[in-house]
Parts: structure tokens; sequence; C-alpha cells
């Protein structure tokens, strides 16, 4: 299948120099992103990590080359790290090579060819919708992420769309860590788009080897000048996850399970002041339940009793590799524009605040209260007409009572500071 | 007593006497205010100077302004299509990839990293960076319900006094970045000369200076001055450097286009 999409993108490349050839575009516009990164993470040791409690450090820089030439556009990411305990990395990075074009047919149709990322999310920090390689959405420190191989063909009209999508996840060159649940086959997906006043619906079908057939729907709505709502829910046939074992002894592993559903319901309000906030609450039934991650803790401490069980125990460590780790979220996010702080008499003169922007994430489980706590500080240290620079700081807690899952991650504290321009 | 009766009510009399015709002239029409349909023709008019051609495209260069001091310098092409609908794209090397489209008073912002665009509300449009939402001129016949208030001189930028005719202008949608506008326009030409943009909540966000010049013999707006009033000491001027009659196709304005590359040569 992969060699047969190669195939497709390079005839398309053929197609399309010889379209360039009659047809004036404009030169080669290019884009750059780089980013400077310093991480350091506090391990936490129990029953799950049972080494002693570590830190680590680490040093990233990557630069993002993006790159548009009449209908092809490409995006090339260089990334090296340096690891206080281990050997430096570098990797160079395809994450896309892509080819659209409209198609003079009868039927008004837009074809994309080639290594892509298509996205069909909804909201900000949950999408169920989007399952061709979804995002790393709780990433501190990411950019772009790598295309899927793509054929989709695409009907536009003023207010809606059909899309008819093949996705070969084959394609990424880089590991998900959630690959169990988020689509490592080949996935045909039919999705149709629609504008409706004050509202935007969204309703898609999809099929591969690994889910089957999943069902989805989304819906999105302005309130007034200052909120929007929207809510979303996918269905599927058949997930994998990761199960307890009947025994004590035996370890957990990766089974075929029936239907999983998500759903996901938000809101985005802003206000005159620069204050924004982004509310939403996501369910998983994929994930382990409240019950099941109890179970596993009791099953752990009784483990921790026994000689020669950490294999076994940091088998556990799997229930974190779901795509959601628990199955009811409640994620606040809150942020304040820089330029806001004019509203005050007390901050107007400070003309240093107004390159400042602070914000809070909070991810919180409410059936076991366990957190995931993220402060920042955003400081915009040049701007000109062609350059940008920004200076990020933030600190992420994973917290709560003893027996929450969050407060049982291997991280236990991270903080970051990336320096993270554009030219 | 009742002569002091009499002498009141007679003194009532006279006072109504004296009062009549005042009363009667407060509620009669004032001289000179215009019809509906002249105050709808006034709009009109208002609205060719800011939006002269049917579909178009405007090359627009903003500089933003904080404290007196020039901050920075962006520029962009704003599609309309016509009816209100506006599609900018971002053109500045460092805003680069950034679209941003307005249909029937909804807002979606495209970024350079993302494959799909995101919803913004009215309040987040206004609080953009370079005053972004307000290169998406609204036209304000079709948005607003307009209501005559005065006819006023008022002193423009240069110092000069302009006979201006004062409207006021209330949102005919929820979800417009200002519900209510006070308009100052040329008693003349009915040219845009001021205008104070309100929220909802009543607050007075921005003012903006119209600036005028002659394009190929005809009036047109040149240029928009806002003060912010929400961000104190910013001040922004959008510049509109070239007007060109374009027409997109439909899906130009669908924001689930707004990923294709075909909008990256816009």
């Amino acid at each position: 299948m992969r060699i047969w999409l190669q195939c497709i993108a390079v005839c398309s490349w053929l197609v399309s120099v010889a379209v360039t050839a009659e047809n004036a575009c404009l030169p080669v516009a290019s884009n750059h992103n780089w980013l400077l990164a310093a991480e350091h993470t506090q391990y936490r040791s129990n029953a799950i990590f049972t080494d002693t409690a570590t830190t680590q450090q680490n040093l990233d820089a990557i630069l993002d080359v993006q790159l548009a030439y009449c209908e092809w556009s490409a995006n090339l990411a260089y990334h090296q790290s340096w690891y206080e305990a281990a050997p430096a990395k570098h990797k160079m990075e395809l994450k896309e090579l892509v080819w659209q074009s409209s198609l003079n047919t009868d039927l008004p149709l837009d074809i994309t060819l080639g290594k892509a990322r298509i996205d069909w999310g909804l909201g900000y920090i949950y999408q169920p919708l989007d399952i061709f390689r979804p995002y790393q959405g709780q990433s501190l420190n990411s950019l772009a992420e790598q295309g899927t191989g793509i054929i989709a063909l695409s009907a536009f009209d003023a207010v809606g769309e059909w899309s008819l999508v093949f996705s070969d996840p084959s394609w990424a060159t880089n590991k998900d860590p959630a690959a169990i649940q988020t689509g490592s086959r080949p996935t045909l997906g039919l999705r149709h788009y629609r504008l409706q006043g004050d509202d935007e619906y969204i309703g898609q079908l999809s099929y591969d080897k690994d889910r089957h057939i999943t069902l989805g729907a989304g819906w999105t709505r302005g309130v007034g000048d200052s909120l929007h709502l929207y809510s979303s829910a996918l269905w599927q046939q058949n997930h994998r996850a990761y199960m307890l074992p009947t025994g004590l002894l035996a370890p957990v592993t990766a089974h075929k399970q029936a239907a999983g559903r998500q759903f996901m319901l938000g809101l985005n309000w802003a206000d005159a002041v620069g204050q924004t906030v982004i509310l939403e609450f996501a369910y998983d039934s994929r994930a382990w339940s409240h019950q099941q991650w109890a179970n596993a803790f009791k099953r752990l401490d009784h483990l921790s009793s026994l000689p020669g069980t950490e294999p076994l125990r940091q088998s556990y460590a799997l229930g974190f590799k779901h795509q959601h780790i628990v199955r009811q979220n409640l994620t606040l996010h809150w942020s304040f524009a820089a330029l806001a702080w004019s509203n005050w008499h007390w901050s107007q003169n400070q003309v240093w605040l107004r390159q400042l922007s602070p914000s809070l994430d909070i991810v919180y489980a409410p059936q076991d209260r366990g957190y995931i706590a993220t402060p920042g500080l955003s400081w915009q240290w040049h701007q000109s007409d062609k350059q940008e620079l920004k200076l990020n700081w933030s600190v992420r807690y994973f917290a709560g009572p003893s027996h929450a899952s969050y407060a049982n991650m291997a991280q236990q504290r991270q903080m970051l500071i990336n320096l993270t321009g554009h030219f | 007593m009742f002569d002091l009766y009499l002498s009141s009510k007679w003194m009532l009399t006279i006072i109504w006497l004296l009062l009549l015709p005042t009363l009667i002239q407060a509620q009669a029409p004032i001289q000179g205010q215009p019809s509906n349909k002249d105050i709808a023709r006034m709009l009109q008019r208002a609205d060719s100077y800011r939006v002269p051609y049917q579909a178009s495209r405007s090359v627009s260069v903003v500089q933003v302004f904080v404290q007196g001091v020039l901050q920075k310098t962006r520029q962009y092409h704003v599609y309309s299509r016509g009816n209100g609908d506006v599609l900018v794209i971002f053109k500045s090397k460092a805003e680069a990839g950034q679209k941003m489209l307005m249909v029937d008073h909804h807002y979606w912002l495209m970024m350079p990293k993302s494959r799909r665009p995101i919803r913004i509300t009215p309040m987040q449009k206004l609080l953009g960076d370079a005053s972004v939402g307000d290169l998406s001129t609204i036209v304000w016949e079709q948005s607003y319900q307009a209501q005559w208030q005065a006819t006023e001189q008022l002193q423009n930028l240069d110092g000069v006094m302009v006979n201006t005719e004062k409207l006021q202008l209330r949102a005919k949608h929820k979800n417009v970045s200002y519900a209510n506008i006070t308009l100052w326009l040329d008693a003349t030409s009915h040219f845009p000369v001021k205008a104070d943009l309100y929220l909802t909540s009543g607050k007075l966000a921005k003012q903006v200076w119209y600036q005028a010049s002659q394009d190929n013999s005809q009036l047109r707006v040149a240029s928009m001055g806002f003060s912010d009033l929400l961000q104190s000491g910013k001040h922004t001027i959008i510049n509109y450097q070239q007007v060109t009659p374009i027409k997109l196709q439909d899906k130009y304005y669908n924001p689930a286009f707004l990923s294709r590359n075909a909008l990256s040569g816009l």
C-alpha cells in the first residue's frame, strides 16, 4: 500500500510540474521556525516506577522549515537533542510533502496527495473526531507533528465540504506513544462539514482494521460576542486497550475490546480585558475507569510486599499509555493577553509588562482528584516586521491524593524554558 | 383664601399658555431631520467610500503605535466578497501563513502550524495583536440600524471645522464586535469623518478617524486611525494602498477551505 501511495505521489509531482510549466507561479515561499528548549524533569519512585527518584536535564534544538511553491507545500525539521546522561541524538524529518489541486471536472473536486497532516478535530484540548494520528495536545515542547500518507478528495461549496480521505499512518517515521488507540492502521474516512447560521455541524464515518467502523459527530455555536460552545462525540466498533490481568501474578497486556465511546463538551470565553478561558469536559470509555485504577493500586500495594515482582509492577505503567489516562477529565485553560496590562493605571506605564502574557492550565480528574497543573509565562522578547522572538517558561506538576493516577505518573515535576523564533 | 386660590389658578393657566408652544415644538419633527430613507442613503454612501467594489481585494498596511512609538508594520491582503464576508491573508514575514475569515459575523483564524481553522469570538478578534479584526470592514448599511441624532460641527484631525450628520448605529446581529457605533458623516458628501465604537457592555472600545483620498477622481477612505481605549496608549493606522475588483470562488469563504494550499498564492 505504501509503495502504491508513493507511486501516486511521484506521478502527481510529474503532473504538477507539467501544469506548473504552463501556469506562472509565485516564487518559492519559505517560513522558518526554530526552538531552543531546556527541560528539567523530576521523576518519582513508586510501586510502578521502581527506580529511585531521579532527575533529568535535556536540551533540544529544532529548526522547522515550511516551503510552498504553486500547489506544493513541504515541511522539514531538523531536531538535535542533548541529554545529561546519554549521548546526543539528531534526526532530520520530512513532516509533510503535499500536492493539492482542483480537478477540472464537472464536479468541483479538490485533491490532496502526499504526506500530509489531516486534522478533523474540533475544540482545543480533547478531540475525539481527530482520527488520523491526532496531536499530542498536552506536549510542553513540540512544533508540528508528522503527516501520514494521504489520498483525499474534497468537494467544497459556499458553506460545506464533503471529503473522502485515505490515510496510511506508516508514512510517519516517529513513534506515537498512544498508537494502541490512535490508529496505527490505514484508515478510510468520509466527513461532512456544514456551516448553518450560528452553528457548525460535522458528521463522519471511517473504517480501519483496528477500530473497524467509527461514527462521529460535532457541533459548535457562537453565543453573543464572547462565548463559543462546542461538543463532539465518537463511537467506535472495536478498540484495543491494556487490561488488568485476572491473576495477581500476571502482567498487564493489550487486548482487543468491544465498542469505545468518547465525548467532549467545551466552551471558549474571552472578555474585553484580555482574558481567555477554555473549559472542556471529556469522557473516554477506553481509558481505565476509576474502579480499574483503584484495583490496580490495590494490587500494586500487594505486589510491592512480594519479592521479585518488579517487572510485573512495571507492566502497570501501560495504563498511562492509553490516549487518555482517566475516563473523565476536566480541563481549564486561562490566559491573559500581554497588551491587556494597559487596562489598569498601575500597569499602564510599565512597558515591560506589555510583553508578558501569563497562563494557567489545569487538567483535573474528578473521580480520583488527581491533577496536572501548568502555570506559564510568555515573554515577547523581540518583534519586528520580519521576525519574532519569544521566551516561554512553564512548570508542570503531576499531583493529587496518593492513589490518584496523575499523582502516580513517572514524572513528578517538569520545568521548561524555551526560546522560539520565527523568520 | 378664595382670591389666593383664583390668583394661583390664573398663574398656572398663564404658565401653561406660555409653555404650550414649546411643548408643541418638542413633539414636532426637528426641522431638517432626515427621513429613514435619507438615513439609509447616507449609510450607503458612507459604505461606498469604505467598500468601493462589490467584490474586491485591498492591500492594507497596518502600523501599530504604542505610546506614540511605531512598534510594527504589517501587510494584509483583504478579500471582500461584497456581502460583508471577508478573507484576510497575512503577508508580513513575521505572520506568514496566518489567515482570518469572517462570514456572517463569525470569525475563524488559521495559524501556520495548524491544519484546521479555529473559531474565535468577536471579542477575541478585537484583542488581536494588530487590530486585524478591524480590517474586516463591516458594511454598516447591512449590519446596523441607524438613527439620526443631530447636525454637529466637528473639528477634524487637521483642525478644520466640518459640518457633520451624527448618526447612532445599533447592531442588527448579536455577535458583531461593536454593538453600537456613533458615527459622524460629512454633511455634504456623507464621507465618514469619525466613529466611536462601543462594545455590548456599553464600553467605548475604539475611536476611529477616517482620512480621504482621490482615487481615479473617486473619493475613498485611504486610511483609518484607531485609538484603542481598551488598551490605552495603543494606536493603529490602517492604510489602504491598493483596491482592485476581484471575485473569488465561493469556496474561498468556506471555513473548511482555509487549510488549502490554494490560499497561499492570494
